[in-house]
């Protein structure tokens, strides 16, 4: 069995691009409340989405390096198609640990950005207050009128769902391009981008294009054209059926050993 | 068990195909723009609308699939299309009751959907229910239950902010032209004019300086077309 090693090798692998990634994100948050402190700006504060969008980004390249210069030294040393997307599988539960950190670190750059511009070190000033400065209160713009914690855990759930959609896209576009020749790569690559570019042009009365419709209504269920609003069980199963169709589709990509010279 | 890998994978990746792409059409979104880009609807298309608007209602009973359903059931048909009342399906005025009142019941916290950002301008609770308020009761009232839409007009009347009233009076307006010119029951044509009479006031009262002589001038404030065939 080489899955154990497989994983063992895809740990160490994640492990120091987790670290340095980290690392980033932290450096980041400091020249913030570094800038905090000299400007006492807290509004310029609370948006946080970005360390979100940059997790979500990180584990898609992840899953985009699944097949990536490593796996012919993998092949030569008795690792099978499988035992790459089987530990691959066995790393999901990771986007869970990146979820929390996300979180724990944009609630902590919060409270740490409260007390310096609202120079206070109140403990209890800083997790509850108004509906702008509590610690708890920005995740959803929080207005007083539900439960903290359920809140956060909301907040993490979906993080979750978005990390491992982007983890299983990346890993399914990496089997994609493993199983494709070089002129399929390029007609796939240049196919998706004339769709998306194609799409994206605005109809005459300036509704948002057709694409971006559909997407909006897959994704969020409902209408982008008054303002998005996203509902928790439509994107639930939206998430849902896109790690679905891409943990599926990698597997079948992979199935078959495509002979390379 | 070399099967079983292969078909499994199979088996899910057409179902969840097939539940997006259900997703995706049973949407509001699909739904708004087939509304908006048909400017010549007729009635295979409005069946066809309907049938899927109540089925995303079904399937996600949010606000913005009860909104769709609840525009597609509008009891002012009964008062500004009277010539489309006969060809109108047996249960349209039920199904305006239910999806007014789930609309105007429905609690203003789920408006919101994940990223709070609300889809009208102002204060949502306000904007939706006089939105609807009106949609409720003249629905109420073309299933037969006058007294249930008395009371709860007056109910809302008594409530009502001048201020959210003034952008979705029509309807209002129209309902009470409508029991007051088209019933003969005397006493529904009082509760007309009493009803109007108060809701009048009211506008009066919240905007004093667009009515100096208490009159119903035409102007941007304007009870105009507010009057009773008297």
């Amino acid at each position: 069995m080489n899955l154990g090693t497989a994983v063992k090798f895809r740990f160490s692998q994640l492990k120091n691009i987790t670290i340095f990634y980290y690392v980033i994100i932290l450096f980041i948050q400091l020249g913030k409340c570094i800038a905090l402190a000299l400007y006492n700006d807290f509004t310029n504060s609370i948006s946080d989405s970005y360390i979100f969008m940059a997790s979500a980004v990180m584990l898609f390249v992840c899953g985009v390096m699944s097949f990536k210069p490593t796996f012919k030294m993998m092949l030569q040393n008795g690792y099978s198609r499988q035992d790459v997307h089987n530990s691959f599988l066995c790393f999901l539960p990771v986007t869970v640990l990146y979820a929390v950190a996300d979180t724990l670190i944009s609630q902590l750059q919060l409270c740490v950005a409260y007390g310096i511009t609202q120079k206070t070190s109140s403990f209890k000033a800083i997790l509850f207050n108004d509906k702008y400065c509590g610690v708890f209160s920005t995740l959803f713009e929080y207005d007083g009128q539900y439960n903290l914690v359920v809140e956060i855990l909301l907040h993490i759930m979906i993080s979750v769902l978005i990390y491992t959609t982007a983890f299983t896209l990346g890993n399914m576009v990496s089997a994609l391009f493993y199983r494709l020749n070089i002129g399929g790569r390029i007609a796939v690559s240049v196919g998706v981008g004339a769709i998306i570019l194609l799409s994206s042009i605005p109809d005459s009365s300036f509704y948002l294009p057709y694409s971006v419709l559909v997407f909006n209504s897959f994704i969020y269920g409902t209408s982008g054209e008054y303002g998005l609003t996203a509902y928790l069980n439509h994107f639930v199963a939206a998430t849902i059926i896109l790690i679905v169709i891409s943990v599926s589709a990698s597997h079948l990509l992979v199935r078959k050993a495509t002979v390379k010279r | 068990m070399k099967k079983r890998t292969f078909i499994i994978p199979v088996i899910l990746l057409v179902v969840a195909i097939v539940c997006g792409v259900v997703m995706t059409i049973c949407s509001t979104t699909l739904l708004t723009t087939d509304t908006i880009s048909s400017s010549q609807s007729t009635p295979a298309h409005d069946a066809r609308l309907k049938k899927y608007a109540e089925m995303a209602y079904r399937f996600d009973n949010n606000y913005s699939n009860l909104n769709m359903c609840a525009n597609l059931y509008r009891s002012k048909v009964y008062i500004y299309e009277k010539e489309r009342v006969a060809s109108l399906p047996a249960d349209y005025a039920e199904k305006c009751v239910l999806y007014s009142k789930a609309l105007f019941e429905m609690d203003p916290k789920e408006y919101r959907g994940l990223n709070n950002i609300a889809t009208i301008t102002g204060d949502p609770a306000l904007t939706i229910k006089n939105q609807n308020a009106c949609n409720y009761f003249v629905a109420l009232y073309f299933t037969g239950q006058t007294e249930l839409a008395k009371s709860e007009m007056e109910k809302y009347v008594d409530e009502f902010v001048p201020q959210y009233y003034m952008e979705h009076n029509e309807l209002l307006q129209g309902f009470l032209m409508y029991v007051y010119n088209e019933t003969d029951d005397e006493k529904d044509k009082e509760w007309a004019a009493s009803m109007r009479d108060r809701i009048k006031d009211k506008v009066i009262a919240a905007f004093p300086e667009n009515y100096p002589d208490g009159d119903e001038a035409n102007n941007s404030f304007s009870l105009y077309g507010f009057y009773l065939d008297t």
